[in-house]
């Protein structure tokens, strides 16, 4: 929906002469703009809520929750927020639903600066593109109104924080091997692991990890792992099934701080596993390692979104606060944590030589290096498996995925969580 | 340093003092024991209530068990109807489900405060309170879904329908071809596009729906193409309402993806959750019944170990008390006993043990040694007297014997020579000789007198019993003539019998009775003769309204040879009242006097009993234990 513009509402030299280009500082002759945004405890911390409000001069309040309650909220009713931040494959319902309306990429500053992994799928041409729901295939808006790869400049979200995962295994359990040489999702099916194999309670998610280890141990067929049909679903579930009944799994986790525990406790050595929880367990002494396996990663990009329901005086505060996420310093924050910015230089103004050459440049830390909220998260000598951020993403394997068979795979999923 | 060593000796010397009295170490040793004791009472004290607490952790692990095992049972219900509520979507299922979500709530929040501190039942509470939240947006979803399914695209769909209906219609009176060939079109794509949305929600292909909304484009497309230029407004109208449809199918699929999502994945993610926490939760609380079934047997171990100890302790200090006591009080008193009675009983050759010690035995030992020395030291005078006793009775008895043949003797020839000289003696002469046989008159008075004295005392005292009023008739005959001659009035109350030798007795009364006579007044002698029974002895008396005595000499009258008046006042040698007293004396009692000049005398004398008489008076009289004798 439109609304009426101020701007034009307002008129006159006064009018005028408050607005430089930037749209600025005649925000602060009103009152302060709030802008509510909708999420995961991913991106929605209090520290980048507060170096925001301080930096944008607006009042900002974060709504994190899990994933399937925010979407539900986000699709549902599109009045309660003005962002929304998640994953891209989550666009396509929102979009079908109209909950979100396209972002205007002339209002992003630094558009052209975002990288090809987020335009074109791949971070380099020479890289494969991930098989799914890779980012740019619901980026633009056609002609059409439907979502799609051909440019144009009206774009379904703003790209910002991507990452690959992999799964993480105990190095004083699991003999260590060498990245995209020995390490191997298969290790996840290794009957050496009994029992303390764990994966993430996300069909999206969980299921391409539990996907790539039986086409990585030989154990399915998948044409492709971004589709699977039924079939090769059943086939899949079937194994997994019978490892679960045997006894193979120890269990699914539904967050992050469980996943640390599992590991922490020894009761699992092998799980599917997030950056966030490599530096956890990595911070609390737990020798980990973030495989790098031979057969690729499984990728996933965020998204931030505008409401269908924003209003323009919100919505100039969207931009705003769209535009400093690609400022820099919340790319540093993140960088912290592991994710990558769809606009990485102007973090690196706010990352020191040392972090930047182990977070982006794959390289081994010169010193210790901070942590999110504050003290080593990394400690000198580590390295980062995997390399470089272009070395990572050019081994996209798969996308999380909402496929064709989301809803027979959710069914087949509880099959699974609950034999 | 000397200084300091001499005051740790005496620090030292302190508690020896301090236990040196019997009552200090008696009671030291019973306070020993009876701490000891306490101490067995509190070791079983804290015994039983360290069982107690023990058995009261074991209870409630055991009921959180209980407990844990129908939290189980109930998530597992949950579960089942939450997963039967996705399936069916009916709201009787929904309700079941917030019913269990309460019962379940309650009860591990009932887990939590019972006081254990389990962080996987806190853990449970938190997982529980998102599995409610969850639950709801499943719920909203559910039912919108079949509100969609049901209703909306029921209702959009007859809409859709109708159009088509109306669009052939308009087709068929307009007899355009084209038109009819569009609508005929329109409805098979739209009537395969309903069969491809029935598709996916019985099969949940998305692909079915995928295609029905690819079908409703297709038609919007073909609407979107005028078949001529006056279109009618039905395809405007039908467009929308394809456009209405395909809006309402993509959130039929939006709400069926997130119910299904939030059914199978999250909510049975926390379900698998909340079981593992209780597992672990049973677990841990198996883990510590049984550490506390052990804790339990090893604490009763103890105790029992314990108090076994300690009661062995109680015993064998109770043992060496009661050894010690034995050993430093009984036997010492027991010695002490023997010894008393053995100097009671007269042994003077006992020994007495303990003198050196320093608390009360020791004092009674020492007291002992000094009773054996007074014992010793009066036996001896005893014995000296009783020797001198017999040497004086033996003298008396043969002095006043062989005194009588020379005396009558004197006295014959004295008269044979008053008899053969009678005419040459002059009458000085015969006053000489009258002196002389006077003399010896007296003097064999004296002689008798004092041959009676010491028959009294060699002769064998034979206590029988005997009438008292006998006594005083037979002391009565013997004094007739002096009670005629006296005009005297004898009175006797009624008296009893005693044990008493009766000649003794005769010998006391007749004397007491002669006196009585003897030291009359002017008038008549008035004598009263009474007595009391008490209950070690008899008490008898003979009360006189004769001269009287004064008090100062009432001790010296029982004296031998002892006279208060002159020979030519009163006749007597003086030996009747110590004869009377040695008599009593004889007889375990006493003799006095009351009396005063001019008022007559009152002779008391006591007879005492023997035992068994006492007991026979004590019972007889009962609480009254002198008794006068009854008037005559």
């Amino acid at each position: 929906m439109t609304q009426p513009s101020r701007r034009a509402a307002l008129g006159g030299i006064a009018a005028a002469a408050l607005l430089p280009a930037a749209r600025g500082p005649w925000f602060h002759a009103k009152r302060r703009p709030v802008l509510r945004v909708l999420g995961t405890h991913v991106t929605l911390q209090e520290q980048i809520r507060q170096r925001a409000e301080r930096d944008l001069g607006i009042e900002l309040v974060f709504a994190p929750g899990g994933s399937a309650a925010v979407l539900q909220q986000a699709s549902t009713r599109p009045e309660s927020f003005d962002l929304f931040e998640q994953w891209s494959n989550t666009i396509p319902l929102l979009w079908q639903a109209e909950a979100i309306r396209a972002v205007d990429t002339t209002r992003i500053e630094r558009w052209s600066k975002i990288n090809d992994v987020s335009k074109k799928g791949r971070v380099v041409p020479s890289a494969p593109i991930g098989r799914g729901d890779a980012p740019h295939k619901v980026l633009y808006v056609q002609p059409n109104g439907t979502l799609g790869k051909t440019v144009s400049s009206r774009v379904s979200y703003l790209p910002y924080v991507h990452n690959v995962d992999s799964f993480g295994y105990s190095s004083s359990v699991v003999p260590e091997g060498t990245p995209y040489g020995t390490e191997s999702w298969a290790w996840m099916l290794d009957d050496r692991w009994h029992g303390r194999v764990a994966l993430v309670n996300e069909p999206t998610i969980g299921l391409f990890d539990a996907a790539l280890a039986a086409r990585a141990s030989g154990l399915v067929e998948i044409a492709d792992i971004g589709a699977m049909t039924r079939s090769e679903l059943d086939a899949l579930f079937d194994l997994l099934v019978a490892k679960k009944r045997d006894g193979h799994f120890y269990g699914a986790w539904q967050s992050v701080p469980q996943s640390v525990a599992l590991m922490k406790s020894g009761e699992v050595v092998i799980e599917s596993l997030f950056s966030p929880g490599v530096s956890a367990l990595r911070s609390a002494g737990h020798a980990v390692n973030y495989a790098a396996p031979k057969e690729g990663y499984r990728a996933w990009h965020g998204v931030m979104c505008l409401s269908s329901m924003v209003s323009e005086e919100t919505e100039d505060a969207a931009y705003r606060y769209m535009n400093w996420w690609l400022s820099g310093w919340p790319g540093a924050v993140m960088a912290r944590q592991g994710y990558y910015m769809s606009v990485a230089e102007p973090a690196r103004r706010y990352l020191s030589a040392d972090e930047w050459d182990y977070w982006y440049e794959g390289q081994v830390a010169r010193s210790h290096l901070p942590g999110v909220e504050g003290g080593t998260g990394v400690s000198a000598g580590s390295l980062r498996r995997g390399g470089s951020y272009l070395s990572r993403f050019s081994r996209v394997a798969v996308w999380n995925t909402v496929m064709d068979t989301y809803e027979y795979s959710m069914v087949k999923w509880y099959e699974f969580l609950t034999a | 340093m000397r200084r300091r060593f001499d005051r740790i000796k005496v620090r030292l010397r302190l508690p020896r003092r301090a236990f040196s009295g019997l009552g200090t170490k008696i009671a030291f040793g019973f306070a020993v024991v009876l701490a000891l004791h306490i101490a067995v009472a509190a070791v079983g004290h804290v015994g039983i209530s360290n069982a107690r607490g023990n058995l009261e952790l074991i209870d409630r692990d055991r009921h959180v068990n209980e407990e844990m095992v129908v939290i189980d049972r109930l998530v597992r219900e949950l579960q089942q109807h939450v997963l039967l509520y996705m399936f069916a979507g009916h709201g009787s299922l929904g309700e079941r489900v917030s019913s269990l979500h309460d019962e379940l709530r309650v009860r591990i929040t009932t887990a939590t405060a019972s006081g254990i501190n389990n962080p996987d039942l806190v853990a449970m509470g938190a997982v529980l309170a998102r599995y409610e939240d969850e639950f709801a947006l499943a719920e909203d979803d559910r039912t919108r879904r079949d509100h969609l399914l049901n209703t909306l695209l029921v209702n959009a769909g007859a809409r859709a329908a109708a159009a088509l209906g109306a669009l052939e219609e308009t087709a068929s009176q307009q007899r355009d071809r084209r038109m009819s060939l569009l609508a005929s079109r329109l409805e098979r794509e739209y009537l395969n596009a309903r069969a491809e949305v029935l598709e996916y929600v019985h099969r949940l292909d998305y692909a079915s729906v995928k295609s029905a909304i690819a079908r409703l484009e297709s038609c919007q497309r073909l609407l979107g193409v005028r078949a001529t230029s006056d279109q009618p407004v039905e395809f405007d109208e039908l467009a929308a309402l394809f456009r209405d449809y395909e809006k309402l199918l993509h959130e039929l699929i939006r709400r069926t993806r997130g119910y299904l999502h939030l059914g199978n994945v999250v909510i049975a993610g926390e379900t698998v959750e909340l079981l593992r926490l209780s597992n672990r939760v049973r677990e841990r609380q198996s883990e510590q019944l049984d550490a506390s079934y052990a804790s339990i047997l090893a604490s009763q171990r103890w105790f029992e170990n314990l108090s076994l100890w300690v009661s062995i302790v109680t015993i064998i200090a109770g043992l060496t008390a009661s050894t010690v006591i034995t050993k430093i009080v009984v036997k010492p008193l027991h010695a002490i006993a023997t010894t008393f009675r053995e100097l009671a009983a007269g042994n003077r050759d006992v020994a007495i043990p303990s003198r050196e010690r320093r608390d009360e035995i020791g004092a009674m030992t020492r007291a002992a040694a000094v009773f054996k020395g007074k014992n010793d030291e009066t036996a001896k005078l005893l014995e000296d007297t009783q020797r001198s006793n017999a040497e004086l009775q033996q003298f008396a008895y043969v002095a006043s014997h062989d005194l009588q043949e020379p005396l009558r003797m004197v006295a014959s020839y004295v008269q044979l020579l008053e008899m053969r000289y009678a005419d040459q003696l002059d009458g000085a002469a015969r006053e000489y000789i009258d002196f002389a046989v006077d003399g010896t008159v007296r003097m064999k008075a004296l002689i008798d007198d004092l041959l009676a004295y010491s028959r009294v005392g060699r002769a064998e005292r034979r206590p029988v019993m005997i009438e008292l009023a006998d006594v005083v008739d037979v002391a009565c005959a013997n004094l007739r003539a002096a009670i005629e001659e006296s005009g005297a009035t004898i009175i006797h109350e009624q008296m009893p019998t005693i044990v008493a030798d009766h000649g003794q007795l005769v010998q006391v009364l007749q004397n007491l009775l002669g006196n009585a006579l003897k030291f009359r007044g002017d008038v008549p002698p008035e004598i009263h003769v009474g007595g009391r029974e008490e209950s070690t002895r008899w008490v008898l008396w003979v009360r006189d309204n004769g001269i009287g005595i004064d008090p100062d000499h009432t001790e010296r009258i029982f004296t031998v040879f002892q006279r208060l008046h002159a020979r030519d006042e009163y006749e007597g040698t003086g030996i009747g009242l110590a004869v009377c007293r040695r008599v009593v004396e004889r007889h375990g009692g006493e003799v006095w006097v009351e009396s005063r000049e001019g008022f007559g005398a009152t002779f008391f004398f006591s007879i005492a009993k023997s035992e068994d008489h006492q007991a026979t008076a004590s019972d007889a009289n009962g609480a009254n234990p002198t008794r006068a004798f009854a008037p005559a």
